[in-house]
């Protein structure tokens, strides 16, 4: 009976099934509208939400940070923005898109490095790019190995202003 | 004289936060299965929940929140399927149940995150997936009452709490302080279901009480339930899985 039991735990499935997609084409391969759409959605709708509550009657400029952590394409974010855009107040926005280096800062000793896209792995840099935080499961701290860093800087996509008219 | 007209410059917040309740428009209700305390079954409640909700005509899906330790997937076993990517990710559908977990992309890795950056996690999940149109969507929450919890009454004001603990006191005594805090905060709760029930315990419904809470059942202490994990069909026909369905009829009642 306990014989078998513990045959049977064996047969619970590992958590490798859940990454097979990691080995599948990239959507962007395969023609499909990547994640960069719904980031671009979040700031379409945020910035029009401010103009909104500033009584703005129009909007000349908007800047936007995009942390390299999270690798965007910048075309496919840009596109999404301008699509997203028409019929808006945002329509004739001048969009700035303005990358920020990826910075670490280890907890536990003190270390502090940069990071480029580049130098993570495939698999790692998709799960980063969906959500940035994820770096803690693959980056360890070049100095002590710990993974108790801080993310001090390019993490994910923010908007630094907006440049309104009232 | 004319109106001045000036330009400016303004701060945008946080582009994500504006998305969310979009992203959840077409949910129509959420259930957020919570404890406080540890061990309790929360992911064994919530994804027999979620499968029992398919199993009876619902659109249902399935967010595993815990990051240090998921383990809806565990429960549901073997799929060889992932999130698609269309503006946004789709979660796959797993046993008749839209499944998302951070699993998919950290497979067997620990995720060692400290409170500002699960919360950070949290809120870029549901930033990018795209649930579509569901009936019930349940929420697995992890253990305690920081960021997750927080985050979940901060964000998702239409949730509504389902409360597990176990008829040990030791389980009692930390549930109770979630169900104060829902309380102050007047957070929608179903009620609270007790898990692992034994015939000498006496607990579970007392407490329920006290906090004037619903009492929504017992849950046996099922020594085969183990035995099923991975295995949805066998899981749905334990004396677990059957005594939850009256759980499921309650919330499906409530409303």
């Amino acid at each position: 009976m306990l014989e078998d039991f513990w045959y049977r735990r064996e047969e619970i499935p590992s958590d490798a099934a859940f990454r097979n997609h990691l080995n599948n084409p990239l959507p962007s391969e395969s023609g499909g509208c990547l994640h960069e759409w719904a980031l671009a959605e979040a700031v379409i709708s945020t910035m029009l939400a401010v103009a909104k509550e500033k009584g703005a009657k129009a909007v000349s400029e908007a800047m936007i940070k995009l942390g390299r952590l999270q690798n965007i394409d910048t075309e496919i974010f840009n596109h999404a923005l301008r699509e997203l855009a028409k019929g808006t107040l945002l329509e004739k926005t001048e969009i700035k898109l303005e990358m920020e280096e990826s910075r670490f800062k280890c907890r536990a000793c003190g270390h502090e490095w940069k990071l480029a896209p580049s130098e993570v792995g495939s698999d790692e840099s998709e799960a980063i790019h969906f959500i940035p935080d994820l770096a803690h499961a693959f980056i360890r701290c070049p100095r002590c190995r710990s993974p108790d860093f801080e993310i001090t800087g390019g993490r994910g996509v923010w908007v630094e202003y907006i440049r309104i008219s009232t | 004289m004319g109106r001045i007209h000036k330009d400016l410059n303004v701060a945008v917040p946080d582009p994500r936060l504006s998305i969310i309740d979009e992203r959840l428009r077409r949910v129509r209700r959420i259930i957020i299965v919570a404890s406080g305390k540890g061990g309790v079954g929360k992911s064994l409640v919530a994804t027999t929940i979620s499968l029992l909700l398919a199993r009876s005509g619902h659109k249902v899906g399935l967010l595993d929140l815990d990051f240090h330790g998921p383990s809806c997937h565990v429960i549901l076993g073997e799929t060889n399927v992932t999130p698609a990517e269309e503006r946004g990710l789709i979660p796959p559908v797993v046993h008749g149940v839209k499944f998302m977990s951070l699993v998919y992309y950290i497979g067997a890795r620990p995720l060692p995150l400290r409170g500002d950056e699960a919360s950070d996690a949290f809120v870029e999940l549901l930033t990018i997936t795209r649930w579509d149109q569901l009936d019930y969507l349940v929420v697995d929450v992890p253990p305690g009452i920081a960021e997750e919890v927080l985050d979940i009454i901060r964000l998702i004001k239409r949730g509504e709490f389902l409360i597990v603990t176990t008829p040990s006191i030791l389980a009692v005594k930390t549930v109770a302080r979630l169900a104060q805090l829902l309380q102050e905060l007047r957070v929608p709760t179903l009620g609270v279901v007790e898990n692992m029930h034994r015939p000498d315990a006496k607990t579970g419904k007392n407490q329920a009480g006290a906090f004037k809470f619903n009492f929504l059942g017992r849950l046996p202490f099922d020594p085969e339930l183990e035995r099923t994990l991975g295995n949805p069909e066998e899981l749905l026909k334990t004396r677990f899985a059957r005594s939850l369905e009256g759980v499921v009829k309650k919330i499906v009642g409530a409303r």
